[in-house]
């Protein structure tokens, strides 16, 4: 009799018990997440036109589903959402008006702040800082080793003059444009980072346990990363 | 002014009731001022219900009545009918709208639902104690019926008329009768050849003595209303004399110039044409587009050959008049345009076609002479992927959001002829969503077909696209979404099955007409349950694709119904028409020509009189739609039955506290 | 305001032919600043009047789409950006040089109109140094203005195109996530760019991939690069096929990855690509006669862009100076 009682503990286990749309419910209120998302009818539209899906093994389509079925801590703690890359071929063809990599994003956002998704962004290191210090997300110093190494010879002699080349064209060496931003509108800028929830994700890293130190690894040796913003202050 | 207004409520079997409170709107109605009597059952629109108003009228010698359910739209000609019968106008009836309106969205507030209730019911009796009478005028009905487009549909429905008596005059916009059913070469579920089964009941409407068909002709007016329609039709000029020409084709044998075929949609034909060789009638065209006698002024073969002398390059059209009691539009659809889809390739790549143009190639008397052959380099394709839901079920702006409803069987027909009798060692896939094959012996064929080999993968396409190697092959991204395989599948030739689309002529007539039209462009149907050929003009009924999109024994059917309401209504002799539309006071009229250009029935027009430039409204023109009531700047035209006084005497009730 | 219109999916949008907010890209700027030279240098030719604002911070959606800038900060970033633009005085029609910036601040435009307490909230945020947003700036991407105005510009062309060959690749986030608004009216077979060929008397090529993303990707081109890698193989391949003598592309992103990895990919596919690659002003700017080193930027690009301009320099139309 032992193997029936067995049996039914795994029938006990998968039946559901919460209701769809309560498990649905940090998806669904966010502004972003389409109407579509409820009425995908699984045509795989979106598969069949993503760049990653032929790939991987990412599927949008069965993601989708997931989520309808409640399983969203397991895409959260998954590798599969970091897959796509948010061409958005999928929103532009699905024929329910869903957005099904704009559901991703949300949901990548979601893994971070749960902090499983942490080690995905290593490059938030410097990216987020050089938003915060400079007001680019992107300026010619921020590239860090073996970022241009792959390209080969012509890239990394042109990156040895870049300074030199930008000069030519006006533009400063280290600065993305012709002027850096002014230190008035920089403190404008800081002053939004600090009161919405970008100061929030940066600490995020920290109350997670993901020291921004170590994420530097994941880029090969790189001394870009200044000290924590408390110190800075 | 009616001073003794009774108040009727409805319960809808529990649809009101059970959100409602009935016995305290009862009560609220019975505080209003001149309501002496206030009752509620449970189906006011019953036998019993409507006995129960009218004994009250007797009793309380009731000269209003308001009745609070569901929409007018369902039950205001019922409740007119009970008034009626007690003597009293119909158009003493005032409908508060309680279902619709009220307990069908608040449905989760009884309270408030309530109150706007009570507020309704408030508001249809202050509207009831100001009604007027209005009268019917009575008119001698024409026993005539024009029925607009020839296809399988039309056909059909001028047939039974034509058998019950009725003189039918049957309109066709192309040069030929028959619509698209002669294309479609077999038809599903049981193969039968399509002309086979269209050809002799072409035939039969060509010689039945109460039908007079009117091809190459559209209808370009309609004035009047049910039981008396003036309409015009324009018979366009074929430049071919029709009672000369014998068909014999040889002026299409020497024709000069070609250009792309509009029948069969793919190939070319000459400038002058006979659509098909089973045409009807069949006498040759001349598409004045490209006929170089016209264009350039200078060719003149077919005039010189043609052995009847029928060619005449001097031909006018005619505008036709016609007196009709009653109209049905049959004018069918089209394919979809699958080029607006840029990433399925049509148009981008030469050897993806529509089912369409696959059916024109299948057929012996079509443009291939039966052979399937790529476009790109005329050989035939062993490797054949359908796409199902090309443009259906689709929400992108690009896209048709409904179901077409016959492409599943169309594609599963083609795969099936292709594998049975075309190329037997081909290898068909067909790529979809879910297989509607929900009409009798449907469901078989699938099955029968599934026994063919023909492969069917659950999944709708992302995008086809060339191969790099100048094959001309197609590469179909689809997910396999049962294996969850990512597939490319390489085909030789690629065929949509395109959404349907309603047909040029469909909404030039819905305009014409003045008939409402859907979403998608089809002409709505009045009720789609109740009244499923009825428009939403009297006297005017729809049957066939024109209507939404349905296949061959959907079409004949509601042919035949439609022509069953035909009859039914033209079996009086006499036609009633009630008098309520529009209205114009002319001492304040300004003529300032407002109301005539906001008419959207061409019903008013500017007449200057010897007091002035006036407004006058037909009354057989005029629908009561209210736009010229609504948009006249001094108030002097007013729509019977929907007066200033009648609609703020309502809305004032509606809104001060009572 | 002088304005064209320039058909979109259902009708056409206005296209404003002056009064430019140059809506900077950090990426752009970073690694093909030639492209920012260039376009002044349009506008210059063009006489029109433009506003180049040192204030505009970055729009930040590289670090949006990245995963590295939660939405609210995002919007109240574009909010105080769009204050900026509604307080110009005349150069109020934002041009934005990337598709991103362009996808972006559209979809927190549309974000912040559409909910009011949203745009409250931020309002509320860049209150505190004197800025709101109305609702005003209107936003469009620099190809549809220099599609707007192609006869003018074929006026004050020094080359022709005649005779070469040009693979198009638009931006995903310019034609996938405002899909309706796509001048010329199709994403799924977008033209603009080859519209701003063919106006230059070049030919654009139709290829079998030309929809496909280049596989950016962002976080996959910053540590993921075997997807950038696969994507843009299968790209390049389909491109190959039809001989282009050029790669015209319209983001920032798209050019440097189309741009830089043809050389790693070369050696990992042992197949030679070789496509230069220049940015739509780019290219506008060098048939006008700007200076391919000081204008245009190519000393910038990893695949060489010299054969391609000597190709177009043999097409001359007018005896013009070159202009620095």
């Amino acid at each position: 009799m032992a193997e029936i009682k067995l049996l039914e503990e795994k029938v006990g286990s998968i039946r559901k018990k919460e209701t769809m749309l309560e498990s649905l419910k940090e998806i669904l209120d966010d502004p972003r997440c389409p109407d579509g998302f409820l009425e995908c009818m699984q045509c795989a539209t979106c598969v069949a036109s993503c760049p990653a899906a032929r790939i991987y093994e990412f599927n949008p389509r069965e993601m989708m589903r997931q989520l309808y079925e409640g399983n969203l801590e397991e895409l959260l703690k998954g590798d599969r959402i970091w897959e796509c890359g948010q061409c958005y071929t999928c929103m532009s063809r699905c024929p329910r008006g869903n957005n099904p990599g704009g559901v991703i994003m949300i949901l990548r956002y979601l893994s971070c702040w749960r902090g499983h998704g942490l080690k995905k962004i290593p490059y938030a290191t410097v990216l987020m800082w050089n938003l915060y210090t400079k007001g680019y997300s992107l300026s010619p110093d921020v590239f860090w080793d073996g970022f241009i190494d792959e390209f080969g010879e012509t890239a990394v002699n042109m990156w040895k003059n870049m300074k030199e080349i930008r000069k030519e064209l006006g533009y400063l060496p280290d600065d993305a444009r012709m002027e850096p931003i002014p230190e008035e509108s920089m403190k404008e800028l800081r002053a939004i980072l600090d009161e919405t929830l970008y100061r929030k994700y940066w600490d995020n890293f920290e109350k997670n346990g993901v020291a921004m130190k170590d994420l530097l690894d994941h880029l090969g040796s790189f001394d870009y990363y200044k000290p924590a913003w408390k110190e800075e202050k | 002014m009616g001073d003794k207004v009774g108040v009727f409520i409805c319960h809808c079997g529990g649809n009101i009731s059970k959100y409602i409170n009935m016995e305290e709107l009862t009560k609220y109605a019975l505080t209003l001022e001149n309501v002496p009597v206030a009752e509620n059952y449970i189906f006011m629109c019953s036998e019993a219900g409507q006995d129960l108003i009218k004994d009250k009228i007797a009793e309380y010698n009731l000269d209003r009545v308001v009745v609070a359910s569901c929409s007018p739209k369902f039950h205001e000609p019922t409740f007119r009918r009970t008034l009626q019968e007690t003597g009293l106008n119909p158009y003493y009836l005032a409908m508060a709208n309680i279902r619709e309106h009220c307990s069908f969205p608040h449905s989760d507030e009884p309270d408030k639902a309530l109150q706007k209730a009570k507020d309704l019911v408030r508001g249809a009796v202050a509207r009831a104690k100001t009604l007027e009478p209005i009268e019917k005028k009575k008119q001698i009905m024409n026993k005539d019926v024009l029925v607009v487009g020839a296809g399988i549909a039309g056909i059909q429905a001028s047939l039974d008329l034509a058998d019950a008596g009725f003189k039918v005059y049957l309109v066709e916009k192309d040069a030929s009768i028959g619509g698209n059913m002669p294309k479609v070469l077999k038809t599903f579920p049981t193969d039968d050849c399509a002309m086979c089964t269209v050809s002799p009941k072409m035939n039969e409407v060509a010689a039945h003595k109460n039908i007079e068909i009117l091809s190459y002709a559209e209808l370009r007016e309609c004035n009047g209303s049910m039981g008396n329609f003036e309409v015009v039709v324009e018979k366009k000029a074929r430049l071919v004399d029709e009672r000369k020409c014998v068909g014999c084709g040889d002026c299409m044998a020497k024709c000069p110039s070609k250009t792309a075929d509009d029948y069969n949609q793919i190939g070319q034909r000459k400038a002058i044409y006979i659509p098909f060789p089973n045409a009807l009638p069949k006498v040759a065209t001349i598409d004045t587009s490209v006929c170089l006698q016209i264009t350039k002024g200078k060719c003149g073969v077919c005039k010189k050959i043609c052995p009847a002398d029928a060619v005449d390059y001097e031909q006018k059209s005619q505008m036709v008049k016609l007196n009709v009691g009653a109209i049905i539009v049959a004018t069918g659809y089209k394919e979809y345009d699958p080029s607006i889809k840029g990433n399925y390739g049509y148009g981008r790549y030469p050897n993806i076609i529509t089912q369409m143009q696959l059916a024109r190639m299948m057929d012996p008397n079509g443009p291939t002479e039966g052979k399937i052959i790529r476009p790109s380099d005329n050989k035939e394709p062993k490797r054949i992927v359908m796409v199902q839901c090309m443009g259906s079920r689709d929400d992108k702006p690009t896209g048709r959001k409904y179901c077409s409803r016959v492409c599943c069987m169309i594609a599963l027909k083609h795969a099936n002829l292709l594998k049975r009798d075309c190329i037997k060692d081909s290898q068909i896939d067909i790529c979809y969503m879910d297989i509607r094959a929900f009409g009798k012996g449907y469901e078989e064929y699938y099955q029968r077909v599934q026994d063919l080999g023909v492969r069917l993968t659950r999944g709708r396409p992302g995008e086809i696209i060339g191969t790099d190697d100048g094959s001309n092959n197609l590469i179909v991204r689809v997910e396999d979404t049962f294996t969850k395989e990512f597939k490319e599948i390489e085909s030789e030739m690629v065929v949509l099955s395109c959404a349907t689309d309603p047909s040029d002529g469909t909404k030039e007539v819905a305009k014409v007409l003045g008939i409402a039209t859907d979403d998608g462009g089809f002409i709505k149907e009045f009720h789609p349950k109740l009244r499923p050929v009825d428009t939403s003009v009297e006297g005017i009924f729809v049957a066939g694709a024109a209507q939404g999109p349905k296949d061959i024994p959907d079409a004949v059917a509601q042919a035949s119904g439609a022509a069953a309401r035909t009859m039914a209504l033209l079996s009086s002799d006499i036609a009633e028409i009630s008098l309520d539309k529009a209205l114009v006071n002319k001492e304040e009229c300004k003529g300032c020509d407002i109301c005539e250009k906001t008419c959207p029935f061409d019903a008013i027009t500017m007449v200057d009189l010897p007091e002035g430039r006036k407004a006058v409204v037909s009354e057989a023109l005029c629908h009561g739609c209210g736009m010229c009531a609504a948009n006249c700047p001094t108030g002097a035209m007013q729509l019977r039955h929907y007066k200033d006084n009648q609609v703020l005497a309502e809305v004032g009730a509606l809104i001060g506290s009572h | 305001m002088k304005q064209t219109r320039v058909p979109i999916l259902h009708g056409d949008k206005e296209i404003p032919l002056d009064n430019y907010y140059f809506f900077r890209s950090c990426i752009m700027s970073t690694l093909f600043p030639g492209v920012d030279c260039s376009l002044r240098f349009i506008f210059e030719k063009l006489g029109c009047s433009y506003t180049e604002d040192p204030k505009q911070t970055c729009c930040s959606g590289f670090n949006y789409h990245a995963d590295i800038i939660p939405w609210e900060t995002n919007v109240t970033i574009q909010a105080r950006n769009f204050s900026l633009i509604e307080n110009e005085e005349k150069n109020k029609n934002a041009i934005c040089v990337c598709p991103t910036s362009y996808g972006n601040i559209k979809e927190c435009q549309e974000h912040l109109d559409h909910y009011p307490e949203e745009k409250e909230k931020a309002n509320k945020i860049i209150a505190k140094f004197g800025k709101e947003y109305k609702g005003e700036a209107k936003i469009y991407h620099a190809t549809e203005v220099i599609y707007a105005h192609r006869e003018k510009l074929k006026k004050l062309a020094t080359y022709s195109l005649d005779g070469l060959k040009v693979a198009t690749h638009h931006g995903c986030h310019y034609t996938k996530i405002f899909y309706s608004d796509v001048a010329t009216g199709d994403w799924e077979y977008p033209i603009v760019l080859d519209k701003i060929v063919e106006n230059f008397g070049g030919e654009g090529l139709d290829y079998n991939e030309k929809t496909l993303c280049c596989g950016m990707g962002f976080r996959h081109t910053l540590i993921n690069r075997d997807y950038t890698r696969t994507v843009m193989l299968r790209k390049l391949k389909s491109m190959k096929a039809t001989k282009p003598d050029l790669l015209l592309v319209q983001c920032p992103g798209c050019s440097l990855n189309l741009d830089y990895y043809q050389k790693p990919l070369t050696k990992l596919a042992g197949e030679e690509f070789n496509i230069p690659v220049l940015n739509y002003a780019q290219l506008t700017a060098l048939v006008l006669g700007a200076d391919p080193v000081k204008v245009v930027g190519i000393k910038t690009h990893n695949v060489d862009v010299m054969p391609f301009i000597e190709k177009v320099q043999k097409n001359k139309v007018k005896e013009v100076a070159q202009v620095g």
